[in-house]
């Protein structure tokens, strides 16, 4: 219990921080960010009213405590370019981008672990020598090209899935599946890449070590010894990796996002980019660190079931 | 008494007197294969202008769309622009990103590390503003970075690279924080050498190794991250012919003309692959103890 | 003179890698009769433990590993077994227990589930039955409160606690053969002590044949009834235990007794430094011409770099004391 207020405590000096750069970018990005967001045709009353809703015209520290105050109340802000407070507009896009970025993580695990406990088991094979081929060949590809490339074969040629869109769950299983599987693939491919690569390298120390030997002059079949002995003392490298990647996972599930249109927070980014709404990018940037460091830390509150030297 | 183990014998013993170079690429085939790949390119993006008998950016309305032929090998844009030659010249920009991107983070990730290393207080400030900014998901900061300054390649080499900084930080940190300990630092501490010079007689060099790889990863993914930029609308200008800002154009033709997205995607895709074999074998050669691993 | 239990017939052992072919074992062999304890005596590199991994197929497999000769258990040879059938054997009839305890148990797995496993496994005991068989098992190789150390991880056991866990997982399905690889070089001298006692006195209750691999002499004297001295690859001399400390044969295993530190000297006379067999372990690449030893050795002859010695008894009094050396041979024409 102890441990886990100290670890819930050691978030907020992070998320200060979060709030910190997040302000800081806006007030000391070269030039004038109020001239940027307005874009070349404003007026100079337009300029003007941008820099009041940004609260430029205040000073620095007097402004900065009260973004945190209104932050605190659930306030992030209003769009510029739609009026409508930056909270609800990014609530409004969340479900698809949720779902998306689960599924594309349930996928990259579902193929990654066993893809990279097999190369460890069979290191320095050809099954090794495919599958790290493969992950590095992965990892190097762009989304989108997957992509295209997959809307291109599955799609267009085949006609066996839809080219874009989402459908939500309540619309029905099949259409929201059907939906979400090209998007899932292309934007998984790379975090699936990571993972099997982080897995067989964490796997492989593993497999050396005297404890599998014991095992294995034990008698221990092959499951029990891969998943039982070897892959729970892999686990927490493992996990850390599956925490860590959600970052680039955001990356490739915002791509994707426009890669297939689908109204999600990546979707909103890029709408929001071509009006240079920044109070809605901002809150995009807040909403999801927040979400980043969450999933951290439930990550590292989760060690203790893999690992009992970890001690709260 | 064992026939093969005698065959095997005298296979290995062949293979040791062969020339070095033969030998290195046989021990090392991926780091090899890195390098000719991205030499290639380099080649490509260098000569570009000679090797493409169409400018990049001449538009030509008759020619729109047009599929690969002789004049268009890789065919032509929405704007009959030749994309073989959008592809060559993308390769300058795309590689500029890359290169800029890791030398810049590894640049001011060694200042501030090597910093942070030495001095506990800045330490303890440093670290916690790093790790906030790790918290912020790479590509959301450059994008953010980039809304609020005007697009063009130095600002998003810069917000690239910024997001990327604190992992080299950390790296060099705790690098440091182990060479500090060594007996040799402590004995040039006790012969009076002054810290300067120890930090750039001792500990730099002993940097170099591992950040030289982490270096090749950040240009790797810098490259993919400018091409996601571009995609996303927050890259380079959208006159600059980079890989991204090619496929960028390409997004709403690709029902009609996939070459504009897949010939700059394979060619990033390559690129890319090339440096992290690079990397990858790098880190085999130096680090023989991870070798095994990955 | 029945078939032996387990029976190591000319084993041949190369690793090959990048660098060349490295000759780990070059034709040993040995017998080990039901109820017995051999040891095997050398030291580090001299191919004990990798025998030991032989026996139950733990090396890598080829083309890394090449391996020729027969290990019989009860007849069967066990190079031409299935991986199903090894995996039967494993852990069953023949179980290891090996050097550094703190390393060969499962940190993430409690002391009890790894016992419980082997049960399940092999003897097929239900969940529960398992669970209190492990208990037992714990109480008796003198873990004390089992009842609540089952349910504890190995990093709430002390080394030596770990040790006699180890010995409790091996000995769970009642193996005839236990291979010991150093069990007690990682451990406390006074840990040590207990750990041979533990085994000396489960070998008697069991009636399990144990083979002690080690580089301790003194631990071989206290416990073992045959030996077999290993050096470079290659079985040296094979003796009783205390034919082999009343005549060593062979200059190495002179060399090894003379190494050890001797209680018995008055302390009135002077101590000098112990004395040491001068040079290095030989590396294994290639094949051997002439006695591994011959450049370490003070004895050696031109026919010892030369020829490769046979393995002989060393006189026709006792033909169970062998040793592979030129000069010994000749001694015992000579008398």
């Amino acid at each position: 219990m102890y441990f886990l207020i100290k670890r819930i405590a050691a978030v907020i000096p992070v998320l200060a921080v979060v709030a910190v750069i997040v302000f800081l970018l806006l007030r000391l990005s070269p030039g004038d960010p109020a001239v940027i967001i307005a874009g070349d045709s404003a007026s100079a009353q337009d300029i003007e009213a941008i820099r009041r809703s940004l609260g430029l015209d205040q000073p620095l520290l007097g402004q900065f405590f009260e973004w945190i105050w209104q932050l605190l109340h659930g306030d992030f802000g209003v769009s510029i370019f739609t009026g409508m407070p930056v909270l609800k507009l990014i609530m409004q896009r969340v479900e698809p981008t949720l779902w998306l970025a689960a599924l594309t993580m349930a996928f990259a695990i579902v193929f990654a672990l066993p893809m990279g406990i097999w190369a460890a088991w069979k290191a320095d094979t050809w099954v090794d020598r495919l599958v790290t081929a493969l992950s590095v060949i992965a990892f190097s590809l762009p989304v989108f090209l997957i992509g295209y490339a997959l809307v291109y074969g599955f799609s267009t040629r085949l006609g066996w899935l839809p080219v874009q869109g989402f459908k939500s769950l309540a619309d029905g299983a099949l259409p929201f599946i059907r939906h979400l599987i090209l998007p899932v693939v292309s934007g998984g491919l790379i975090y699936t890449a990571l993972l099997a690569r982080m897995t067989r390298a964490t796997m492989l120390d593993v497999l050396g070590e005297d404890y599998i030997r014991t095992a294995r002059a034990k008698g221990i079949l092959l499951p029990r010894l891969l998943l039982r002995h070897a892959l729970k003392n892999a686990a927490v490298p493992i996990v850390t990796t599956i925490g860590l990647g959600i970052a680039m996972l955001l990356g490739g599930v915002m791509v994707t996002e426009s890669v297939f249109a689908i109204p999600g927070i990546g979707r909103l980014t890029v709408d929001s980019i071509l009006r240079r709404d920044y109070p809605v990018i901002q809150g995009i940037v807040l909403v999801t660190s927040l979400a980043y460091v969450a999933i951290n830390l439930v990550i590292d509150l989760l060690y203790g079931l893999f690992d009992p030297r970890i001690r709260y | 008494m064992d026939l093969s183990l005698e065959r095997l014998e005298q296979r290995i013993a062949r293979q040791a007197n062969q020339p070095r170079a033969l030998r290195f690429a046989r021990r090392h085939p991926l780091l090899v294969l890195g390098l000719v790949l991205l030499a290639i390119v380099v080649f490509l993006a260098i000569f570009a202008p000679w090797l493409c008998a169409n400018d990049p950016t001449e538009m030509n309305v008759i020619a729109r769309l047009k599929p690969s032929s002789a004049e268009h090998v890789f065919g032509t844009d929405a704007m009959g622009r030749d994309i073989f030659s959008r592809t060559l010249h993308g390769a300058r920009v795309s590689l500029l990103v890359g290169f800029c991107v890791a030398l810049l983070s590894a640049a001011v990730g060694i200042v501030v590390g090597t910093v942070a290393g030495f001095s506990r207080w800045i330490d303890a400030i440093v670290m916690r503003f790093m790790d906030g900014m790790m918290a912020i998901p790479g590509i959301l900061l450059a994008v953010a970075l980039m809304t609020l300054t005007q697009a063009s390649v130095q600002t998003v080499i810069i917000a690239i690279a910024l997001p990327e900084i604190p992992r080299v930080v950390r790296l060099v940190r705790a690098l440091v924080l182990t060479i500090r300990e060594q007996p040799y630092i402590q004995a040039a501490h006790a012969c009076g050498t002054r810290l300067p010079r120890i930090l750039a007689r001792h500990v730099v060099p002993n940097l170099l190794t591992p950040l030289i790889v982490q270096a090749s990863f950040i240009c790797a993914s810098a490259m993919i991250f400018e091409a996601y930029l571009s995609f996303l609308g927050a890259g380079t200008p959208p006159e600059v012919p980079s890989w991204g800002n090619i496929m960028a154009d390409g997004r709403s033709v690709v029902q009609l003309a996939f070459g504009v997205i897949l010939y700059p995607g394979l060619f990033l895709g390559l690129t890319v692959l090339a440096v992290n074999l690079i990397g990858d074998g790098l880190r085999d050669l130096l680090d023989p103890r991870i070798a095994k691993k990955l | 003179m029945s078939t032996p239990l387990l029976e190591v017939t000319d084993l041949h052992l190369a690793f090959a890698s990048r660098e060349g072919v490295t000759r780990a074992l070059e034709g040993v062999s040995w017998q080990l009769n039901a109820g017995e304890m051999l040891g095997i005596v050398g030291e580090s590199g001299c191919g004990k433990s990798v025998t030991a991994m032989a026996v139950l197929r733990l090396l890598p497999a080829p083309p890394t590993t090449h391996i020729s000769g027969a290990i019989r258990f009860r007849g069967e040879n066990l190079l031409q077994a299935s991986e199903a059938r090894l995996q039967e054997i494993r852990g069953n009839e023949i179980s290891m227990i090996f050097q550094d305890p703190m390393t060969s148990v499962n940190p993430v797995l409690t002391i009890g589930e790894q016992i419980a496993e082997v049960l399940m496994l092999h003897q097929k005991l239900a969940r529960r039955a398992a669970w209190a068989r492990a208990v037992e098992l714990l109480d008796l190789v003198n873990i004390p409160d089992p009842q609540r150390r089952v349910h504890e991880y190995p990093h709430q056991f002390s080394g030596g606690m770990r040790q006699r866990a180890m010995i409790a997982i091996a000995l769970a399905c009642k193996p005839d053969v236990l291979i010991a690889d150093e069990p007690t070089t990682a451990l406390d001298v006074t840990i040590q002590a207990q750990i041979m006692e533990l085994l000396d006195r489960l070998r008697r209750e069991t009636g399990t044949a144990i083979v002690l691999i080690t580089h301790d002499l003194g631990v071989v004297a206290e416990s073992c009834d045959r030996v077999v001295v290993m050096y470079a690859g290659a079985k040296v001399e094979e003796a009783a235990t205390n034919e082999l400390f009343a005549r060593p044969s062979h200059p190495y295993t002179r060399g090894l007794l003379d190494a050890m530190p001797r209680l018995d000297t008055p302390l009135t006379e002077p101590r000098g430094r112990l004395p040491e067999i001068p040079g290095m372990v030989p590396s294994l690449r290639g094949a051997a011409v002439g006695c591994r030893f011959a450049p370490r050795c003070a004895l050696a002859i031109d026919r010892c770099r030369s020829e490769v010695p046979p393995f002989a008894p060393i006189d026709g009094a006792n033909p169970t004391h062998r040793a592979a050396c030129w000069r010994t041979v000749c001694e015992a024409i000579a008398e």
